[in-house]
């Protein structure tokens, strides 16, 4: 394997888990708000519970 | 301070606490309504979203293993060891995907993974596969504590009695105040922190040591051919002097050991389809563990790389002594390089981050594999055959007895078995070939509705018995013996479940799943 090669393969590694963090980060916040706008269209009178 | 122990005692015992009075706290303000009714101790109440399902399955799905054996994949076999590791342990996140989808669609109400099996089958695989999940979480709660107990006694020289004990208060903890729920949403600040530790140090590596000074010191190694685990045969010498080659043969016969075991370890584990119980709907269970699958690959491979291969490059000696500053760290096991390089690249700074890291994937697994026993035992034997008619309050009662009885005995088990010196060398390989011919009766059950009950029971049997005796006639020999009885486990399984479903068919109506489950009987 080349230079580059593995240059390029540890890159990827780095690269996969940042993403892998980005979204795991991004879809629990996404939960957390969807949660909270849950809740408060339940508090809110023209929103009723179904 | 001795050499063996760069940090002191106080921290690992500093970084449980923490974690623990966090989790209990959190769970407690936020989740303690779920923990009002055995329905939503049990089940998280079944609408959890899929951001916390996906970190919950990459929490639980995240073992003291996966960063210290994909470490000492890289350092046994060159860069292509943590891609073998990842790939082999991220089959069964996408299968258990479909699986899991499929049960949720035709049986919303399940609780449980033998709970399901009791209904599609009968009662004999209900019993089976109730023993499978009891034992395989057992077997995996004790092999997590015993492995995260002897890393932080041989990095902080605390007593491996005090930290065992410490690890299992704090699995029960937090569960006890909202069950499912409570384990999940642990499981997702698991996760966050998770992902924050290792890029810290993978970016570390990249700054402080570089690929291309890797690469180097991988080409040293194939030309020199150190001896660096004097303990190793010539034939293990050679997978390591061939840190280069992505054909490394050794490294693909780990693939296939890592990809049949993994199997068993996860379809067969109630844990798993916890997460699969708490999800909002089929499409969430779907999407979580396919994400799960792309959000794990990444952190084996990335630890393996940075720290395994990278101590590879270094050619670091297994028995050494190496310094940072003024701090020396014995490198007393090939399997302990993953800390032995965080210390070499960060100091005590990175063996904090490692120790915090492994501290985390043990807690939400140990504390998820206790919950899973515990709603075996409540749904399926309890509730299912001890006391079918019993009411909330006291299934209640019994689950979180259960849970600290559970605990209790692990801990009993892991503190007997450190006393007679119990080797767990091996030990995970073995539960690979022991359950992993539960897999093909479990995914039969799913998708095929002609499967012959009896076939599937004896499937799961004649298929594990098969696999031990070969396993046991090599001697269980780690290398090749255990690659061949993982690959006879599931192949006789299959060739005994799908001829006998072919000869003697027995229709199954899905549809009358649809109102089955959340109490089992007869």
């Amino acid at each position: 394997m080349s230079e580059l090669a593995y240059i390029i393969n540890h890159t990827i590694t780095v690269a996969w888990l940042i993403l892998a963090g980005v979204y795991v980060y991004y879809a629990v916040i996404a939960d957390i708000v969807a949660v909270l706008r849950g809740r408060n269209q339940h508090q809110d009178p023209t929103h009723p519970k179904p | 301070m001795d050499s063996t122990a760069p940090l002191p005692s106080w921290s690992i015992y500093a970084i449980l606490i923490a974690q623990g009075v966090t989790y209990a706290l959190l769970v407690w303000f936020l989740g303690r309504a779920r923990g009002k009714t055995a329905e939503g101790f049990l089940s998280g109440g079944r609408d959890i979203g899929h951001g916390m399902i996906n970190a919950s399955v990459v929490a639980v799905w995240v073992w003291a293993a996966t960063l210290m054996i994909s470490s000492w994949t890289g350092y046994q076999y060159g860069f292509i060891g943590p891609w073998w590791y990842a790939l082999g342990a991220t089959v069964p996140l996408p299968i258990m995907a479909y699986l899991g989808r499929r049960i949720k669609t035709v049986m919303p109400k399940a609780t449980s993974y033998p709970e399901f099996m009791h209904h599609r089958y009968d009662s004999k695989n209900h019993v089976l596969h109730s023993m499978i999940a009891t034992i395989v979480s057992l077997w995996v709660t004790i092999m997590i504590i015993t492995g995260a107990a002897v890393m932080g006694h041989a990095f902080t020289g605390a007593p491996f009695w005090a930290i065992a004990v410490l690890m299992v208060i704090i699995f029960v903890s937090y569960i006890p105040f909202a069950g499912l729920w409570a384990s999940i949403f642990a499981d997702t600040i698991m996760s966050l922190m998770l992902y924050v530790c290792i890029t810290t140090l993978a970016v570390a590596v990249i700054i402080k040591v570089g690929p291309s000074e890797i690469w180097a010191g991988l080409m040293d190694v194939a030309i020199a051919k150190p001896v660096l685990q004097p303990a190793m045969t010539v034939a293990e010498y050679k997978s390591q002097w061939d840190g280069l080659n992505w054909l490394n043969p050794a490294g693909l016969g780990f693939l296939i050991v890592n990809t049949v075991g993994n199997l068993g370890a996860v379809l067969c584990n109630q844990t798993y389809w916890s997460r699969v119980t708490g999800a909002r709907d089929p499409q969430t269970v779907f999407k979580s563990f396919m994400t799960a699958a792309v959000c794990w690959w990444p952190i084996p491979l990335a630890t393996g790389t940075a720290l395994g291969v990278a101590a590879l490059s270094k050619g670091l000696v297994v028995g050494e002594t190496y310094t940072y500053g003024s701090t020396a760290m014995l490198f007393t096991e090939a399997e302990a390089v993953a800390p032995m390089m965080a210390f070499l690249v960060l100091g005590f700074v990175g063996l904090t981050i490692f120790i915090l890291a492994v501290g985390s994937a043990t807690v939400s697994t140990g504390a998820g594999e206790i919950l899973a026993v515990a709603t075996v035992f409540v749904n399926d034997i309890f509730r299912g055959h001890i006391s079918p008619k019993a009411k909330d309050k006291t299934l209640l009662i019994a689950s979180r007895v259960s849970i600290f009885v559970i605990a209790a005995t692990l801990l009993s088990v892991v503190l007997f078995f450190r006393s007679i010196g119990f080797s767990f060398a091996g030990m995970y390989q073995a539960m690979g070939i022991a359950f992993s011919s539960a897999v093909i009766p479990v995914i039969m059950g799913c998708f095929v509705p002609n499967t012959n009950r009896t076939g599937a029971f004896w499937a799961a049997i004649i298929g594990s018995m098969c696999g031990i005796a070969y396993w046991t006639s090599t001697g269980a020999d780690l290398l090749w013996g255990v690659v061949w009885g993982n690959v006879i486990v599931l192949s006789v399984s299959a060739l005994i479940a799908v001829p006998w479903t072919i000869l003697r068919p027995q229709p199954f109506d899905y549809s009358t799943l649809k109102d089955a489950g959340g109490a089992v009987r007869e």
